[in-house]
This record gives C-alpha cells, sequence and structure tokens, in this order.
C-alpha cells in the first residue's frame, strides 16, 4: 500500500510541475540560445595537435599532445593553455570544416597557464575569412548561469557540452596557509593571479585551452583544469589582457616585489595582509620590508586579505604596475606604522629552457633566479644538470655527474650561461676530431668537484649470434602413455611430426605429418611426459652439422628407416639484425625463416620487418606499425637490410614530399603515406653516424 | 689403559688427523689460486636493452682459455635470457685484469643459450701473451668427490680470488651429462660461468645455469635447481664450434662489405646518369 503511493507521488510531481511553470516552453528558448551560441563560436574553435619534445633521464623524448584553442583574431592568432603547447615543437590544428593547417607559437605564459598559437594563413585560401569567436565579460557571470564547453575531450574534435557555473572566485592551492598556487611538473608555478570559474559541463583531457562560452555566444574563460565531473575555467578577465599582451609583445611583462603574502586568517590582525618571507636582495628587501610585517595600504589604497579567495586578485595588482615604477606602501611592524617605497624588478620565468647534450649523454638547463634561490646557490651563473642518461659518458665518469650538479667549466674555460654551455659544445662536437677526454668542474651541494668525460656518439649495436646446431626442419609433439598405444606403437613411445617446414631439407625427403619417430641415429627416443616435448630437438642439435639422421618412423602401422640431412638451426627473430633510421624514427629487422613460417610468405616476398617505431616521428605519422613487412618505399624494391639502408639514405638526401610505404601486414598489403616537412625536430640527429 | 689416557690419545690423534688435513686444503687451495687465478678476468659492458636503451655499466667475470685473448664466460651473466627470446646487448664491452677499472676492448665472438655459454674476444693489442686456462686439459670426479671453484670478489675488496669447495652430489645425463654439485643457490649464482677443478688441479668443468626448454616450461613448475657444471670436454667442442663460426662470419662479413661497396658504387652511378 505504500510503495503504491509513492511510485504515484513520482509519477504525479513532474505533471504537477508542467502544469505550474512551461518546462517544454524554457527548453525551447534554451535550445534556441544555446544554439545562437553555439553557432557564434563553434566555427571558431580548433584541435591543435602538438609534437613535444620533452627531456627525462638525460634524454630527448619525443611525444604528442591534443589540445583544443580558439581563433580570437583575423590573423588567426588562437589562444589556448600554456600546458597544451608547452615543449611544442609543432603545430597543426584543425579547423571547424577539418581542415588541418600549420601553427606557430606566438607566446607562453606559464603563470596564468595560457598560450597564444598563430595559424598558417598561407596555407588557406588567398582572401578567405577566418571564423573568428568574440571575449565576453566574466565579471558579469553569476553562479547557476548556464555555460557551455567546447573542445575536443580525448581528442574527439568538435564537441560540445552543457552545465552550470557552480563558482566564480574559487582559488586551487594547497589551503588557507599556503600559497595560492599550482606547480607544473617542471616546477614553474602557475595559477597565482586565477579566481577560476567552476562549472560542470563535462571536460575530459583534450578539452584543455578550449572555450568557455556564455548563452551570449561570447568566450567567457579558457578551460584550464578539471576532473570528477567538475571544471575550472581561467576568466576571460584575466585571459583577454593576456592574450592580447602576448599578441602585441609575444610575452607578458610582471612586476616582482619580492615577498610571500598570506591572508590574516587566524592571525588575530583586524586588516592588511601579512608579509610571510621576503627574498634577499630583492625589491622588498631592498626597500626595509621584513617578514613579519603587516601591509596596509598600497598607493594610499587601503589593502585587506581575509581569506584565500582575495588573494589572487592582490597579486594580480601588483603584478600589473609597469616594471621598474614606485610602490608606496604602509606597514605596521611592532605596533608601529611605517612607509616604503618599493621599485619593482621585472618577473622571470621560474624555470628557464632546458638542452639536450646528446654526445656527453646529459640535458642541461638554465639556472634562473627561482632555481637559484630555491637550491641556496649564490649566483645564476653556471648550468643545472637535469637529467644523466644510463650507460653514457657523464653517467660514465669518475665520478659520475649526476642531477642537481651545476657545471662551471669545460677544459678550465668558464661557463656561465646554458647558451655558452651549448656554443661550447657545438664547437667541440663538430669540430674534425673530437677530443678523446674533457674535463668537467662542477658543484654539488656547495663542493667543487672535477671529472673527465670521454664523448662519444650513441650506436646501436646488433645482438650477438647464437652457434648454429643441427636441426630437421620439422616441428613434434610427444606421444606418450595411452596416446601411444592408441596410435598403434604398442610399448614404445616417439614423437609425432606435426608440421613438416616447406623449403628445408626435411620437406624433400618422405617425412611427413603424422609419422611417429620412435628412435634417431638408432638410439630409442623415449619421452615419459610432457616435460621432454624438448627431447627431440634437444638431441638433433647435439648431432654434428653436415652429417645425416636417420629416423626411425612408424606409419600406418609398419616401421620405416628414413635419412634425412642435418642443416642449421634458423635465425631466431631475437638475433636478427638491426637498422635503425634516424630522420622517420623507427626499427627494422632482417626477415627470418620463422617470420615467414609464421605468416606463411613464401620465398617470393622479401622485405624488411618493422621492429619498433618511435612516437611522434615520421614512420609513426605513415602508421607503420611493429611486424609490417615493408616490401618497397617510394617504388623502390626492398629486398634487405643494405637495400632499405640504401633507400633510406637516398630519400633522406633527395627529400620528397612525399614518402609512400608498401607494406604487408599478415596477409593484407597497406599503402602508407607520409609528408615529412624535413625539419627536424630533435637537434642531435646527426651525432647517430 | 685408563679412560682419560684413552680419550686423550684419541683426542690427540683427532687433532693430527684433522690439522693434516687442513695443511691439505691449505695446500690445494693454495696451488689453485696460483696455477689459475690470474686466467679470472673481469667483463665491464654496457646492457644494451632490447628496444635500444642503454643502462648502467655491469660486471661479470670471465675465463681467458687462449694467450691471444680468447674468454668464456656465462651467458646468462652477460644479457643472454636462458629462456630464450628478447635479451639484452653487452656493448662497450672491455676486459679488465686483477682491480684495474679501464681495460682491452672486446666483442662478442658468440653464445651458446642453451648451454648458458658465451665467447668473448679481445681486439685491443696485448700488450703480452695471456695466462689462460685450457679446457683440453681436463679430469674428471665421480659423486662423493670434491671439486673447487675460484671467483674473484668485488672491486670493494680488491678483486681477490677465494675459493670454495663443492662435493659432487649426482652426475646427470638428462637433459644432457651435467654435474649436479652441492649449491646453495643464491650465494653460489655468483659462481655461475666459473671453472671448477679437481684436487690436482685440471679443470672438471664450467659453472653454468640450466632451465627447463620452452617446451618443456608450460608443463613445470620452476625447478629448485638450476645451477650446474658443464663438464670441460663439453666445453672445449662448443669453443672449437663457437671460432670455427667466427672466423666463417668474419669472412662473409667481408664479403658483404666488398659488395655493398660495388653495389653502392653502382646506384651512385645511376644517380649521376639520372
Amino acid at each position: 500500500m505504500r510503495n503504491t503511493l509513492i511510485l504515484t507521488l513520482f509519477l504525479i510531481l513532474p505533471a504537477a510541475l508542467q502544469a505550474e511553470t512551461n518546462p517544454s516552453g524554457i527548453r525551447e528558448e534554451v535550445r534556441q540560445m544555446m544554439q545562437s551560441a553555439r553557432d557564434r563560436v563553434f566555427p571558431a574553435l580548433v584541435n591543435i595537435e602538438v609534437i613535444t619534445v620533452e627531456y627525462w633521464g638525460g634524454k630527448e623524448r619525443k611525444g604528442g599532445r591534443n589540445g583544443s584553442g580558439t581563433i580570437m583574431t583575423q590573423e588567426g592568432h588562437v589562444v589556448t593553455n600554456f600546458h597544451v603547447v608547452e615543449n611544442g615543437k609543432r603545430f597543426r590544428c584543425r579547423l571547424s570544416d577539418k581542415r588541418e593547417i600549420g601553427a606557430t607559437m606566438v607566446g607562453e605564459d606559464p603563470l596564468t597557464d595560457l598560450a597564444v598559437l598563430k595559424l598558417n594563413l598561407d596555407e588557406l585560401e588567398p582572401d578567405e575569412k577566418l571564423p573568428v569567436a568574440d571575449w565576453g565579460d566574466s565579471n558579469q557571470l553569476e553562479v547557476g548561469d548556464y555555460v557551455m564547453a567546447m573542445g575536443s575531450p580525448f581528442a574527439l574534435s568538435r564537441t560540445v557540452t552543457l552545465g552550470i557555473v557552480s563558482n566564480i572566485e574559487r582559488v586551487l592551492g594547497r589551503g588557507e596557509n599556503a600559497p595560492s598556487e599550482q606547480r607544473f611538473a617542471s616546477g614553474q608555478r602557475t595559477g597565482l593571479f586565477t579566481n577560476w570559474i567552476q562549472h560542470d559541463a563535462l571536460i575530459n583531457p583534450g578539452n584543455s585551452g578550449g572555450p568557455l562560452v556564455n548563452l551570449q555566444g561570447q568566450v567567457i574563460g579558457v578551460n584550464t583544469r578539471g576532473g570528477a565531473g567538475q571544471g575550472f575555467a581561467t576568466p576571460s578577465d584575466l585571459a583577454q589582457r593576456v592574450f592580447d599582451e602576448l599578441v602585441a609583445k609575444g610575452e607578458v611583462e610582471r612586476s616582482f616585489l619580492g615577498v610571500s603574502l598570506r591572508s590574516i586568517k587566524d592571525t588575530g590582525f583586524e586588516r592588511g595582509v601579512l608579509v610571510n618571507s621576503v627574498i634577499k636582495e630583492g625589491p622588498a628587501a631592498e626597500a626595509g620590508l621584513q617578514a613579519g610585517d603587516l601591509l596596509l595600504s598600497i598607493d594610499d589604497e587601503p589593502i585587506t586579505v581575509r581569506f584565500v579567495e582575495q588573494l589572487p586578485p592582490l597579486l594580480k595588482l601588483i603584478a600589473e604596475r609597469p616594471v621598474g615604477s614606485e610602490m608606496k606602501v604602509t606597514f605596521e611592524r611592532d605596533g608601529k606604522q611605517s612607509t616604503a617605497r618599493i621599485n619593482t624588478d621585472p618577473l622571470r620565468r621560474d624555470v628557464g629552457d632546458e638542452e639536450n647534450f646528446r654526445g656527453w649523454g646529459l640535458t642541461a638547463m638554465e639556472i634562473t633566479e627561482r632555481i637559484a634561490l630555491v637550491e641556496r646557490l649564490d649566483t645564476t651563473d653556471g648550468v643545472y644538470v637535469s637529467g644523466v642518461r644510463s650507460g653514457g659518458p657523464a653517467e660514465l665518469a669518475e665520478p659520475s655527474l649526476s642531477y642537481g650538479d651545476i657545471i662551471h667549466s669545460i677544459d678550465n674555460q668558464p661557463v656561465k650561461s646554458l647558451k655558452e654551455l651549448v656554443e661550447r659544445y657545438r664547437t667541440i662536437m663538430d669540430a674534425d676530431e673530437i677530443p678523446e677526454y674533457l674535463m668537467i668542474s662542477y658543484e654539488r651541494q656547495a663542493k667543487s668537484h672535477v671529472t673527465l668525460i670521454k664523448p662519444k656518439p650513441d650506436r646501436d649495436q646488433d645482438p650477438p649470434r647464437e652457434l648454429p646446431k643441427a636441426w630437421i626442419g620439422i616441428d613434434t609433439q610427444p606421444v606418450v602413455n595411452e596416446l601411444a598405444e592408441h596410435l598403434g606403437l604398442g610399448e614404445k613411445t616417439g614423437y609425432r611430426v606435426t608440421r613438416v617446414y616447406p623449403g628445408t631439407e626435411a620437406a624433400k625427403t618422405e617425412l611427413s605429418v603424422g609419422d611417429v619417430i620412435i628412435s634417431l641415429d638408432e638410439e630409442e627416443l623415449s619421452p615419459r611426459g610432457m616435460h621432454d616435448a624438448g627431447l627431440f630437438d634437444r638431441r638433433v642439435r647435439q648431432l654434428d652439422l653436415g652429417d645425416d639422421a636417420i629416423l626411425r618412423i612408424i606409419r600406418e602401422g609398419k616401421e620405416v628407416d628414413l635419412t634425412v640431412p642435418l642443416e642449421r638451426t634458423r635465425i631466431e627473430p631475437s638475433e636478427a639484425r638491426r637498422e635503425r633510421n634516424t630522420d622517420f624514427e623507427f626499427t627494422v629487422r632482417e626477415l627470418t625463416f620463422f617470420d615467414r613460417d609464421r605468416n606463411r610468405w613464401s620465398n617470393e616476398i622479401n622485405g624488411v620487418l618493422v621492429q619498433s617505431v618511435e612516437p611522434a616521428g615520421w614512420a609513426s605519422e605513415a602508421g607503420l606499425r611493429g611486424a609490417d613487412l615493408i616490401q618497397r618505399i617510394n617504388d623502390q624494391q626492398i629486398t634487405s637490410l643494405a637495400s632499405f639502408r640504401r633507400v633510406m639514405d637516398r630519400i633522406s638526401q633527395e627529400e620528397p614530399d612525399r614518402v609512400v610505404f608498401v607494406v604487408l601486414r599478415g596477409p593484407m598489403t597497406s599503402f602508407l603515406f607520409v609528408e615529412p616537412d624535413w625539419v627536424p625536430t630533435l637537434g642531435e640527429e646527426e651525432d647517430e653516424q | 689403559m685408563s679412560k682419560f689416557v684413552r680419550y686423550g690419545l684419541l683426542w690427540s690423534l683427532f687433532s693430527v688427523s684433522t690439522s693434516l688435513a687442513a695443511a691439505g686444503n691449505a695446500e690445494i687451495y693454495d696451488a689453485l689460486i696460483k696455477k689459475h687465478a690470474e686466467a679470472l678476468v673481469t667483463i665491464k659492458f654496457i646492457p644494451q636493452m632490447p628496444n635500444g636503451d642503454k643502462r648502467s655499466e655491469v660486471n661479470a667475470t670471465g675465463t681467458v682459455i687462449s694467450a691471444d685473448g680468447l674468454i668464456i664466460c656465462s651467458n646468462s651473466q652477460i644479457g643472454g635470457n636462458p629462456m630464450g627470446g628478447a635479451s639484452i646487448t653487452p656493448t662497450e664491452i672491455e676486459i679488465l685484469f686483477g682491480e684495474e677499472t679501464t681495460g682491452l676492448k672486446a666483442e662478442v665472438v658468440g653464445r651458446d643459450t642453451e648451454l648458458d655459454l658465451a665467447w668473448l674476444k679481445i681486439t685491443d693489442e696485448l700488450p703480452k701473451p695471456l695466462s689462460f686456462l685450457d679446457y683440453k686439459q681436463s679430469d674428471t670426479v665421480g659423486v662423493g668427490g670434491e671439486i673447487y671453484a675460484i671467483r674473484l670478489m668485488d672491486e670493494y675488496f680488491g678483486r681477490a680470488p677465494f675459493v670454495k669447495s663443492f662435493t659432487i652430489s649426482a652426475t646427470l645425463k638428462k637433459p644432457r651429462k651435467l654435474i649436479a654439485p652441492s649449491v646453495v643457490w643464491i650465494a653460489d649464482s655468483e659462481s655461475v660461468g666459473l671453472p671448477v677443478f679437481a684436487a690436482d688441479g685440471k679443470v672438471v668443468g664450467m659453472f653454468i645455469v640450466q632451465l627447463p626448454d620452452n617446451a618443456a616450461r608450460q608443463n613445470m613448475r620452476r625447478p629448485g635447481d638450476i645451477i650446474f657444471v658443464l663438464p670441460a670436454k663439453k666445453v672445449a667442442v662448443q669453443t672449437e664450434l663457437a671460432l670455427e663460426q667466427y672466423a666463417a662470419r668474419k669472412a662473409e662479413e667481408a664479403e658483404a662489405a666488398g659488395q655493398e661497396e660495388v653495389a653502392a658504387e653502382a646506384a651512385a652511378e645511376t644517380q649521376a646518369s639520372e
């Protein structure tokens, strides 16, 4: 009785609502607004594909990343996130009409996680007009407003989702008593100036950099973070200013005070903002500020940060002052009020450039002021070792270099910056003769060390070859116990032929599938169980190559003696010789007997087998996969590693617009095309030879 | 005779006999080290993974078996995979004598995964002919007999040679002729690749790893015993085969290099004429 009542309630409720508020009418209006909003931004949405070069483990690694962006100017400027384009070397944008065109980097701003790319307009039709979106005012947003997120979640480009604004001043960080900032993996800080727009339009990896759109069809945010059903967008109030400055100057200039601030929550103070720490010799320190001071006003405007949400706007206010301008602050210390005048410095990046020194087996980066502060270095002179490659010269040195070491000189010549180190490296490694040793002096934990490295090119080697042994070109299974009896062997056990490999000496004899071998060279074969499955092959391997073997078989109940010439064991795939191609970044190997047999490829079929394809290279872009048999490249037949090497060397010299690989993938042929742009992404490809 | 005197006599006899035995051991150990320790060398190399990545430098121990620099060692100790399939390639191989940390360059001659053997050849010029162990001058010892292995300690301990003795627990016919010594597998896995000797100083065989072959593995749990001694005669036979194959391969490579030069020149000519 009770249950039916509840059910009826559920059924009734919606009807009741319907009678009172006409949701179908609301739905239609909203639908029309959403469509119009979609139509105003959707055409300007792009999917961004980035090829990155990152440094990890002392090596360069190529990778790929996918994100979203919006075209905001007729000149083709696209706003997106910094973390989409970070370390990017090549950018391709897919427009809403599905055409793909290239783009170049205009500027990055890690502190707000924003960046600007510019589309290569010469890849479009002349006089073609680009669809462009408009910025809106994020300050007009209210909690509960409808918003749409557009982008490429999971690389599914041109996707729209709908939600509402959940919060308009969200601060992400580690809580009230810690700075309201996040960090990238590189250590670069971000989010300091951002009060995020939190919303629940579904976003996923790939949406980064895409627009958050209001019902008026304006971009009021850039989707930057998300997870667990919540999205966080950088408000357009901040994003538009950063965008405009990146387009105009390629970077955002900000002021730096050299203080760390904290809200007055729990401090007992009623107003102001607390100075948590002051950087030694920074602008605030020079002006006389100390940790513990309570700032009360800036240029006679009182300031108070009671809650962490109030911090980003204050930090933004300070950062937006012209660099070098004078700032008047009043502060309280030990109950007394004073004034200080601070001349701001330029705010520099936390993390600087990084380079790979392949011939030395290490990666190194610039020492920024931030790094010097954190690592407690006296100056920014020198270069910071960010990775040491296993088995490389820097690791093999005695003593070896490691992460965190500061290189100060090469062969007694000081190196003050990354740029200087790159120049020294190129001079040394491009010379006709590379020196056998280089002396490096470096600093580790304030101690000065010296070591020798032996620079050398990084070469791949073929795996060692197995000793060839005797082999009969058949495969067998043990026949034991009851199976033996059923097959008419009586008391004997033996090995039943399961396959005779075509093209072998065994195939030329009368040996056939179904024959049961009971003795080899007059020695009985008596497998006792499945653990003896390999015994026949083992016995054969102990015979002398070049001899004949006498097999006694049982066929249809009769014993027959067969003479089979022994031949060499065939090369296993793991022993096959390899060849690595650095232009296209993939490795191939010789075709072996067992490869042919597994794929049922006759002896007429030739080529080289793809062993591995590195990510984000041209071979990967062409769609080459491991186990593909490359038969032709640009109409040249490939029959061996040598012919592969010759054809690829020629392609490397001629740099054709298009390369086509004709491969055999199992039983099917496939034509794989790629249009390489012949601009090397990794710096050190010449070192291979 | 009083009880005490009898025990006293027995005790003194016992102590004499043990000290005699101790003297015997001392002579055997001493002689083995004097005769054979010089042939033991340290093999230093950089492992290259199947995907081309390199790892940090690794050491293994091997034995010099010819005056011109042929060295034998365990295949599994220099990257071989006793289960077959993808293995690690040793690169930048250097042979170190005594406590040195740099030595002479060497290359791989060949390997026999089934028998866990691998051969290296020094390619740098030798300062003088090397002390070597001849596996052809061998001896056999029966079940219950004592065999002795010489090993080198780690570089921290100066790579000092030391001797360990084992009793022969059994001789096997399956999967092949093997000697099963009384090993404690974790501690003695360091001996893999090293020669074992009889009390008279003649070589009896080489410590190797033996795992069930691919075909058997699906039907067996992994056995507890995997360290055995391969009889010296077999080591010598395989060494001959390895040298033959090495010479044949070198000849093949020389021919192929010559042919390639011709082909490359022909290709350059066709390119020029196009």
